[in-house]
């Protein structure tokens, strides 16, 4: 039986209107819900919200919540302390869903000029809208705060109403094309993302206030330091030094089409990989690029990151948090700000090879179902059976195993996870440094070795083809267009599921009362008291695996976990040294300003 | 700001029993009973719940769900290449007599199937000649018909010949690799015993793979335009 909206007793579209400023949790200003059986709609400025302990609407399993980008009045929800909805269905989601066509972004954006937003879905429904500019200046009132005037206040609230017209009438007309019992998993999902929201990541802002203040020389220092090939002149890098650098050391670069050399945070990550010595450029670089951090970083007065997730943003479903504005979007030495507060622990808690084992268990694929049970790392499992590593390396401890066989189960990886998304040869041979010979011999390996996956990812680029369209487990899908390339598909189910069970265990987690700060791709940043942390971690990874072995249908994925403990800090093994020479410089330059006030016998005793 | 719940709060507590199984239980909140509204009816809440998600999986068994199987379409008939490593089919194995175009400067080679009725009339045709045509795949699941030259009734054995069907038979147990030595004129085989992993096989029976190889190759009449080519009709 396939169910349908028909069954909720009640209906209610709502919108909030409130203010957000960087970093900070929702301020609501007005509530507009208009319930479709009755025609019932209230009104409630933000004195009349705040004076209510529950919502005015029933949250339990018979009413329905519509909205359009629910995380956002979940958000409004959780900052008036309301108990959140357990049935939802997110218009923004549904609409992603109908339009998630397998195109790059902006070949997408050209068949949805109106965008993804209220205006766009409607637009697209043939409904009648408010212009952008009236919604703007709407907008433009309530951003600016402070005490509205009455005139004033009754236009915020008819500008809400408006929404929740718009938003009603879109749903009469989406109704109908929504895929009833999953649409309601991603509207759940949407009340995890407010929680996660809410929380935050705790962040040492006074360590970014240092470091803010004192960027520029600091960073001056970290060049004179670190660039031994001297290919900055000043704070700028220049490529030909660079290319000397390459030409002397006898390294292949990649190059872009135009012959320049391609200098890309993906090309140096993967060159670094197999030429370490280069890697003080890349943090150099990285270390520059970070212009925007102490600008756009949204740290709130309570000194916690918030971010808006921005759920359901990419093909694949998975989230897209903006770069600038989250703590986890610049470079991994950035993480050094994030501090558990005193008292609290931090962990960070990532599936194990998520890709590979969604791969295997999906598609049945018995060699790499078999890597994966092994209980060993994955790649030099895999590696064994394919006979890029020798078989002995699965008698050595793991850690020794993966020092002895760094270069194979790098270029392994790489070529495994590579040939998922359709790398050819000549890019493969380009990441590894690898003739094209030797690249294409390992994808060869590779393919031979898991024949089970070839088939069911070829099974799922023809269905696409054909039928017009591809679904994950939980109904997430994508829309073949005619300019779609099959390529661009191979990759799509891995990711797409990866982001169901991201999706599923943030359900969970938040639900049980687990401190989610946020999701990482494939992980989570969990807070709890420090004496309860284990505890806390313990049930992440329980909540992971179960969400895990619902999308693959029973097996279920490991996960890994980190705790930090106040004073630790959120930092991996390679950013560490970096983030350690970073702060060494902050005290250097801490103590020379101390100096500098305290010699001019400021506060020094004046002589008898 | 007031907190209805610890789930709502950001205050880092963990519950001191969490739930139970994930997404077994048909509610997830609230601690204290709902007061807003009244119980909806059990068949609602279940057939509608989004805390059971493992009820509405999908399949994600793509090739099923569009019932696609593969099917061999093409099958090239030629020599395997030199950087190919090889098994031949212990079976699926014909002697019959082919016309040979090509190579020596003059294109790709192409090799026809000859109609019986024909051979007479092409004896004397210095590119008509019996063949040994041998099922082989590559080590990349390609599979090919691999002409060897066999010598005419009454003809010496040279030495590519005996050492290519040497190595035919050698790939029906080993995986093989082919390469002209041209200053012993003859062919050498070089065997991989580290390939764990045997061959495939189409199922398809032979006949129906030189059906595929020769379908648009078959000589079955004196005015086959490359009949007339080599008479220098065309």
């Amino acid at each position: 039986m396939n169910p349908t909206p028909d069954e909720f007793r009640e209906i209610w579209v709502l919108d909030f209107e409130f203010v957000a400023n960087p970093g900070e949790r929702a301020n609501p200003v007005c509530l507009v819900a208009h319930e479709l059986r009755s025609g019932r709609t209230l009104r409630l400025w933000r004195d009349e919200l705040r004076a209510l302990k529950e919502s005015p609407i029933p949250t339990g399993p018979g009413s329905l919540h519509v909205a359009f980008f629910a995380s956002a009045e979940w958000g409004c929800y959780l900052a008036l302390g309301w108990r959140l909805p357990e049935r939802i269905v997110d218009l923004f989601a549904e609409h992603r869903l109908a339009t998630n066509y397998a195109l790059g972004k902006d070949h997408r954006r050209a068949l949805l000029p109106l965008g993804d937003g209220l205006l766009g879905a409607a637009a697209l429904h043939g409904l009648d809208v408010m212009t952008a500019v009236e919604k703007d200046s709407c907008r433009d009132l309530i951003i600016a705060g402070g005490s509205w005037n009455a005139e004033e206040r009754i236009r915020i609230l008819e500008y809400c109403e408006s929404d929740v017209d718009t938003t009603s009438r879109l749903f009469n007309a989406m109704a109908p094309g929504i895929d009833w019992p999953r649409a309601l998993i991603r509207g759940r999902f949407t009340a995890a993302v407010a929680r996660m929201e809410a929380r935050g990541v705790p962040i040492d802002r006074d360590t970014f206030n240092r470091l803010r203040e004192r960027w520029n020389p600091i960073k001056l220092k970290i060049i004179a330091e670190m660039d031994r090939f001297k290919v900055y002149d000043g704070p700028s890098f220049r490529e030909e030094r660079f290319s000397r650098v390459l030409t002397e050391l006898g390294i292949r670069w990649p190059r872009l089409p135009s012959g320049r050399l391609n200098l890309g945070e993906e090309t140096f990550k993967t060159m670094v990989g197999f030429h370490p010595e280069l890697a003080p450029i890349r943090k150099i670089r990285q270390l520059l690029a970070e212009t925007r951090l102490f600008k756009d970083l949204a740290i709130g007065s309570d000194g916690r990151n918030r971010a808006m997730l921005s759920p359901f943003g990419t093909a694949t479903g998975r989230n897209t948090p903006g770069n600038a504005k989250f703590i986890f979007g610049p470079s991994a030495w950035v993480r050094g700000l994030i501090q558990p507060r005193p008292g609290m622990a931090l962990a960070y808690v990532d599936y194990s090879s998520q890709e590979f084992g969604i791969a295997g268990y999906l598609a049945q694929d018995r060699a790499m179902m078999e890597s994966y049970e092994s209980g060993r790392d994955v790649y030099l499992a895999f590696g064994a059976r394919v006979g890029i590593i020798p078989a002995e390396a699965m008698e050595l401890e793991t850690e020794i195993a993966k020092a002895r066989f760094k270069t194979e189960r790098k270029q392994l990886k790489a070529a495994t996870l590579g040939s998922q998304y359709g790398l050819q040869a000549e890019g493969l041979a380009r990441q590894i440094g690898r003739s094209v010979t030797e690249a294409a011999d390992l994808l060869e390996a590779i393919k031979r070795a898991s024949p089970g996956y070839w088939r069911w990812s070829d099974g799922a680029v023809r269905l696409a083809m054909l039928t017009g369209r591809i679904h994950t487990c939980l109904g997430w899908r994508t829309i073949t267009h005619r300019d779609t390339k099959p390529t661009s598909l191979l990759n799509w189910p891995l990711q797409a599921h990866g982001s169901e069970m991201m999706r599923l265990a943030s359900c969970q987690l938040t639900e049980e009362g687990i401190g989610v700060c946020c999701p990482i791709h494939d992980a989570f940043l969990i807070e709890a008291p420090a004496d309860e942390i284990d505890r806390a971690t313990a049930r992440t990874r329980e909540i992971m695996a179960e969400a895990s072995g619902i999308v693959l249908g029973g097996p279920t994925l490991r996960s890994d976990a980190e705790v930090v403990r106040f004073p630790g800090r959120l930092l991996d093994g390679d950013s560490r040294p970096f983030w350690e020479r970073l702060t060494g410089y902050l005290h250097e330059l801490d103590e020379s300003t101390t100096q500098a006030i305290v010699k001019p016998g400021l506060f020094s005793c004046p002589n008898p | 700001m007031a907190k209805n719940s610890k789930t709502d709060s950001t205050d880092s507590t963990i519950p001191a029993n969490p739930g139970p199984g994930l997404f077994d239980r048909p509610e997830t909140q609230p601690a204290e009973p709902d007061k807003t509204q009244a119980e909806p009816d059990k068949t609602q809440a279940e057939t509608l719940n989004p805390f059971d998600p493992s009820r509405y999986r999908l399949s994600t068994n793509y090739a099923e769900l569009i019932g696609t199987a593969e099917h061999l379409l093409e099958i090239a008939c030629r020599k395997p290449g030199k950087e190919a490593w090889f098994r031949t089919h212990p079976t699926h194995r014909m002697e019959s007599m082919v016309l040979e175009t090509g190579g020596d400067g003059g294109g790709d080679r192409e090799v026809f199937l000859v109609d019986p009725g024909l051979w007479q009339a092409l004896a004397l045709e210095s590119v008509f000649g019996p063949r040994l045509l041998i099922q082989y795949q590559t080590r990349q699941g390609v599979n090919a018909i691999w002409p060897i030259k066999v010598p005419r009734s009454g003809d010496k054995i040279n030495p590519w010949t005996r050492s290519a069907i040497q190595a035919a038979v050698l790939a029906e147990t080993r995986w093989v690799r082919l390469e002209s030595d041209q200053a012993a004129g003859c062919y050498k085989a070089r065997t991989a015993d580290g390939i764990p992993d045997d061959p495939k096989w189409p199922d398809h029976e032979f006949g129906r793979l030189l059906e595929l190889a020769f379908r648009d190759r078959i000589i079955n009449s004196m005015d086959h335009p490359i009949l007339k080519k080599l008479r220098g009709e065309e």
